[in-house]
């Protein structure tokens, strides 16, 4: 029964978006409301747990939030300055093919971004780049979406994956080759499905060989680097080692036209110049100590009792989410924001009135989506705090006994598409997910691997990410048709990583 | 139910001052509801919770 009706918020956020076709802001609101009346009449909860919860959700969605407003605010400024229309007009002196170039950007440049940056940044960058290079606004979101989900785990500078670790309590080398195995193997998978929703099966036959060049060079760097220890810098060494194969490999697909004309090199890196200046800033930040002791100085942190439902759940005392300030993503975009507006304006590219414009669009971007995230964020916290996420995952896992090893990243994936992190779903699950192994007797590394390789695949089609990428590609309000287009080539992906999973435990077993 | 009718169109009309509205009826209580708690003061943990189900509840109206 508390299986059933923990399952309720979630059932309901997916048929009012995917069924339905509510925006996010509707079924997430929805959703929340649902969870509020289900944690107070059946899961024991009271005022001061939710209380508690809202305050935690509060620090969640600000550490989101800032993300989203920034990378907003960097599209805008690029935009308002033409930058982006000169990127997509650019772009096809490199390659006029279609699917080389959703490669290219969607699938190489995107897993960079995520090796790099952090949650949403990738498809919030590139589903504009995409649409001013003529790609419905559907599949310029899916398409980023699809290609960056595999570098999730060891982007962001590893921070999922010292997650995995912080819960299971498992030290990195025995949970990085496997872990890097499974993404890498999804990774070449998420090739394919890049191409696929970039021109069907024939793109999927006409670039099997660019694909699978690329897919193993970046799968096969990744692995090196996590394995040698390196699991912070492991998805960025892969997506770069990537990058350098990509762009000698792109010219021998130029596509139908083949004379691309004259590349004016000087507008091109004006133009570029912003995102240069992201790339530069944000390894700057996460690279030189010094930067990174001076920037973190200034802390939020905020502290948690232990909080009991009236069933018994307990959440234990802590910090809540720990934000430095200077050092967030978010303020590193911003950053970025003001250096690349000041080169822009430099270039002479704005017109009179341009801040206002700026700040304008930005605002009206991002409401839409920013109201939804705080619903969705409050939802998953007071599941959480309330039982129902354990509950949850309890029934999910009792209930499959034996096939556990190949429902254990289907796990993961449902804590990802709850709370929109990879990181999250290894916090909430990690140590439930490490206890069963041990309790059904199945390699704990292995298991692990599949809960972060699950999320790390299914995080992309999470409302709240999928949200920033409709937002702008200007598909705000039909983040249903979104979800419906990602779930069955994110459901492929983590299906890849189930029976990677079943064949792991099988293999360390016999 | 006519009055319903034309709420629900004006919210359409005005759907970004309703999400903005939204917006700052939820990013209010997190702050007083975290003080409410430590302090044990139920009557107010229950306002500001009420307050954020007034805006979910906002965002369910505007379509």
């Amino acid at each position: 029964m508390a299986f059933i009706l923990a399952l309720i918020p979630i059932l309901l956020i997916l048929v009012l978006m995917v069924g339905l076709r509510w925006g996010a802001a509707r079924a997430g609101a929805a959703g929340y409301l649902s969870a509020l009346l289900i944690a107070l009449a059946a899961f024991g909860s009271g005022p001061q747990l939710l209380a508690y919860a809202h305050a935690k959700a509060a620090l969640l969605a600000l550490d989101v939030l800032l993300i989203i407003w920034a990378a907003f605010l960097l599209y805008r400024v690029a935009d308002e300055a033409g930058a982006i229309r000169r990127i997509g007009d650019s772009l096809p002196h490199l390659t006029s093919d279609p699917g080389m170039q959703a490669l290219v950007i969607g699938w190489v440049f995107a897993s960079f971004l995520q090796g790099v940056g952090g949650f949403g940044v990738p498809v919030a960058v590139i589903a504009p780049l995409l649409v001013g290079l003529g790609f419905a606004p559907l599949s310029a979101v899916a398409i980023p979406s699809i290609g960056h989900g595999w570098a999730v785990t060891f982007g962001s500078l590893g921070s999922s994956f010292q997650a995995l670790m912080a819960a299971s309590d498992l030290p990195g080398h025995s949970l990085a080759p496997p872990a890097a195995t499974f993404l890498g193997l999804a990774g070449l998978l998420s090739g394919w499905m890049v191409a696929h929703a970039a021109g069907g099966w024939q793109a999927v036959r006409r670039l099997a060989l660019a694909v699978l060049v690329l897919g193993l060079v970046m799968g096969l760097v990744q692995y090196l680097a996590a394995v040698a220890g390196l699991w912070n810098l492991a998805a960025f060494s892969g997506s770069v080692a990537g990058l350098l194969v990509a762009f000698p490999l792109a010219r021998r697909y130029r596509g139908a036209q083949r004379d691309n004309g004259v590349l004016d090199l000087k507008a091109l890196g004006v133009a570029l110049s912003g995102y240069a200046v992201l790339v530069a800033i944000i390894l700057a930040v996460q690279l030189i100590p010094a930067l990174m002791s001076v920037l973190g100085q200034v802390e939020l942190e905020v502290h948690f009792p232990e909080i009991r439902t009236a069933l018994g759940f307990v959440t234990p005392a802590g910090p809540g989410r720990n934000i430095a300030i200077f050092r967030h993503p978010g303020f590193v975009l911003g950053y970025s924001c003001v250096l690349a507006y000041l080169i822009y304006r430099w270039a002479g590219l704005y017109r009179p009135g341009s801040v206002s414009r700026i700040l304008a669009g930005t605002l009206r971007s991002v409401l839409s989506s920013s109201v939804s995230i705080l619903s969705m964020v409050s939802m998953a916290v007071i599941m959480e705090h309330a039982g129902m996420t354990d509950a949850l995952a309890r029934g999910l896992a009792e209930g499959v006994g034996g096939i556990f090893p190949a429902v254990a990243p289907w796990i993961g994936a449902l804590g990802a598409f709850m709370t929109g992190s990879n990181t999250n779903s290894n916090v909430v699950f990690g140590a439930l997910q490490l206890r069963t192994a041990q309790l059904l007797g199945y390699g704990a590394a292995i298991i692990l691997a599949g809960q972060t390789a699950g999320a790390s695949l299914a995080s992309v089609v999470a409302p709240t990410k999928v949200v920033v990428g409709a937002s702008t590609a200007g598909m705000a309000g039909h983040e249903g048709d979104v979800m419906r287009k990602l779930s069955l080539y994110t459901g492929l992906a983590v299906l890849l990583v189930s029976l990677l999973t079943v064949m792991g435990v099988w293999l360390t077993s016999s | 139910m006519a009055n319903l009718k034309l709420a629900v169109h004006w919210l359409h009309k005005h759907k970004f001052e309703a999400h903005l509205a939204a917006f700052l009826m939820m990013a209010l209580p997190p702050a007083p509801l975290y003080m409410a708690a430590q302090r044990g003061l139920v009557g107010w943990m229950w306002a500001w919770l009420g307050l954020m189900a007034a805006a979910n509840l906002l965002l369910l109206a505007v379509r």
